[in-house]
């Protein structure tokens, strides 16, 4: 199926110099579906960037496992005795047959089922049959598991990153850590993983889940006006992109946040109530970031290129009261015009379980393939995908609009006194988030 | 149990899940509401491939759907507007019903008065077939239902569903459909 693209192969002709295209917001149709476009995308996004893996709190206990993909590329991520996190290549060393077949479990080794190499949980070749017979020179510290050349553990998030010259997780994340800080570091524990991931198959591509999440405000009264008519959100949220509760932040090191939020004063929390609120506070954050989050009704953003989270607060019941909760999700590319989404929900460890529980509920009732808002976005995004694989576009060179408050389209202009990094504009209407995504792209799409 | 009694329990809980997937099939959704008891239960657990050592693979804390009555109406509310893309146009199911096997919840469920009163265990399988828009080959959503009926009151209501899916990664943009 996969041609051969080689690393220095040129961009194709539609995307040779979009430069101009892109400081005026303008995006050709096709990088949506695409073939060629795709196969560079495995190669100079998902075997260089940093990409998410997992949660620590997923493999709590030595030996614990999990099946991951990087672009499309099976991945073990385990736990060791000694408590490491390793991500290793599903692939024997032998023949290349697949050492974990199932999602997740736990265990003290991976055995291929072709001829029975035995892998240690961290990687480490620790049988081969016959060896005493036929492989007597083999040197079993150089035939282990592969590991992905880099791997880190962010607050509880891991990711890996396949490119050996990578740069180290912190500075990949930058000046974004600011707000990924916020979603993940509010109490003394941080958050904790409530149960499997979802996992469904879209047929969109990936890019159109990572660049929504940037801050794709002005799709939210249309996408989602059956849901924000039922009473169970904020108004703030429901009500049409305005000044007064909206805030973009892009350019931050190539990542981006969108967030809803209350008046300077006012103190909501994303809705957690106050048994969970009574352990936030500055333990691992400055009273800019605890100010900014007690404001916040939703937040939602993007680590280039396909981890994103979202943190809010709202009910799956008219009877009940609204719970906040964290989702973080994985756009996983399964070919030019299809995704796997991985989704987790996600509290505060501290959290006490009965509201683990709540927070499960109202965070699957909202965003997960039954989520009543992202059921919403899941059926609208396949129609990206089918403009850009059709003739016509490519004919006339269909370009996608994102000029949404870029420059003179805009009426309002940057915050000079707002305390986080970034560029932060003080409106839910613009797509500066979505161009901050598109920025990032087009820069490791160019590097050969 | 007495042979006619349990016959006649098998018989009435067939028609009640076939009447239930003719009302689903057909969108009534809020007729549908009506056959649920006000503490219905109802969960489609996530499921995980697992080694056989390992069980069947699903999830205790994992949901696709977790509802109760309250999360369950909101849910109808959302999909009978004009703006639920997911449903508008709709999606066309077909629920295919069978296997369906009948056992007491309860020691002394129905046992004694012989007209089918109190709570029974009803396990079926389920096939739904989901065509959407000009696709024309259907997403089959296949597993086994492990219900409770309740006739307490008389009527045949569903107190409780557990909906155990083959799959485990949903092939299916959204599910917004109730299975």
């Amino acid at each position: 199926m996969k041609s051969a693209v080689a690393h220095d192969e040129a961009l194709p002709e539609f995307l040779a110099d979009i430069e101009e295209d892109l400081r005026l917001g303008l995006l050709p149709a096709q990088i949506y579906n695409n073939q060629r476009v795709y196969e560079l995308e495995m190669r100079r996004i998902f075997a260089r960037c940093w990409v998410f893996i997992g949660h620590e709190t997923e493999i709590p206990n030595p030996g614990d496992y999990a099946a991951r993909t990087i672009g499309e590329d099976p991945f073990i991520l385990t736990r060791d005795d000694a408590g490491a996190v390793h991500v290793l290549f599903n692939s024997c060393r032998h023949r290349g047959g697949r050492v974990c077949q199932d999602e997740m479990g736990n265990a003290s080794s991976f055995v291929c089922p072709l001829h029975g190499w035995s892998y240690r949980i961290n990687g480490k070749l620790d049988g081969v049959p016959a060896k005493n017979e036929g492989y007597r020179k083999l040197d079993m510290a150089q035939w282990g598991l592969i590991p992905a050349p880099h791997v880190a553990n962010y607050h509880g998030l891991v990711f890996a990153s396949l490119d050996p010259q990578a740069v180290p997780l912190e500075e990949y994340l930058g000046k974004f850590r600011w707000y990924l800080d916020m979603q993940l570091l509010l109490t003394k524990g941080g958050m904790e993983v409530l149960g499997e991931p979802h996992r469904w198959v879209v047929n969109a591509n990936w890019k159109s889940g990572a660049e929504n999440f940037t801050g794709d405000s002005s799709h939210t009264p249309m996408t989602h006006r059956s849901i924000l008519s039922l009473k169970i959100v904020n108004p703030a949220v429901a009500n049409s992109p305005n000044k007064k509760h909206g805030l973009h932040v892009h350019d931050c090191d190539g990542h981006a946040i969108s967030i809803r939020q209350l008046e300077p004063g006012q103190r909501i929390f994303w809705d957690y109530p106050e048994e969970v609120t009574r352990h936030f506070g500055t333990h691992h954050l400055s009273q800019a970031q605890v100010d900014l989050a007690s404001r916040g009704l939703v937040h939602d953003g993007t680590v280039f290129p396909n981890f994103s989270f979202i943190q809010l607060g709202l009910s799956d019941s008219e009877e009940k009261a609204p719970a906040g909760f964290l989702s973080i999700r994985v756009w996983q590319p399964k070919g030019p015009g299809k995704m796997e989404i991985w989704s987790w929900i996600l509290a505060p460890r501290e959290a006490p379980e009965a509201y683990k529980r709540r927070a499960y509920q109202v965070g699957m009732s909202s965003f997960s393939p039954s989520g009543s808002f992202e059921q919403d976005d899941v059926v609208l995004w396949p129609m990206i995908a089918r403009t850009a694989s059709t003739v016509f576009a490519e004919k006339v060179g269909m370009k996608y609009n994102f000029q949404m408050g870029l420059g003179d389209m805009g009426s309002v202009p940057h915050l000079t006194d707002f305390p986080g990094p970034g560029v932060a504009m003080p409106t839910a209407v613009g797509e500066c988030g979505p161009r901050t995504f598109h920025d990032s792209w087009y820069a490791w799409m160019k590097r050969p | 149990m007495k042979q006619a009694s349990a016959e006649r329990v098998e018989r009435e809980c067939a028609a009640f899940l076939y009447r239930e997937a003719e009302l689903l099939d057909a969108w009534k959704l809020g007729e549908w509401l009506a056959l649920l008891t006000p503490d219905i239960d109802y969960r489609v657990p996530v499921r995980t491939t697992r080694m056989k050592k390992d069980g069947d693979g699903f999830s205790r804390r994992a949901y696709l759907l977790e509802e109760d009555y309250g999360s369950l109406k909101l849910r109808v509310k959302r999909l009978d507007s004009d703006y639920a893309w997911s449903e508008n146009p709709r999606t066309r199911t077909r629920r295919m019903v069978a296997n369906i096997r009948v056992t007491p919840h309860a020691a002394g469920d129905g046992a004694t008065s012989g007209d089918a009163a109190g709570c029974w265990n009803v396990s079926s399988n389920i096939a739904v077939y989901c065509h959407r828009g000009d696709e024309p080959h259907p997403v089959v959503l296949t597993g086994e239902r492990r219900d409770v009926l309740d006739k307490s009151d008389g009527t045949w209501k569903l107190q409780q569903r557990l909906v155990l899916l083959d799959t485990t990664v949903l092939g299916m943009d959204a599910l917004s459909i109730f299975l």
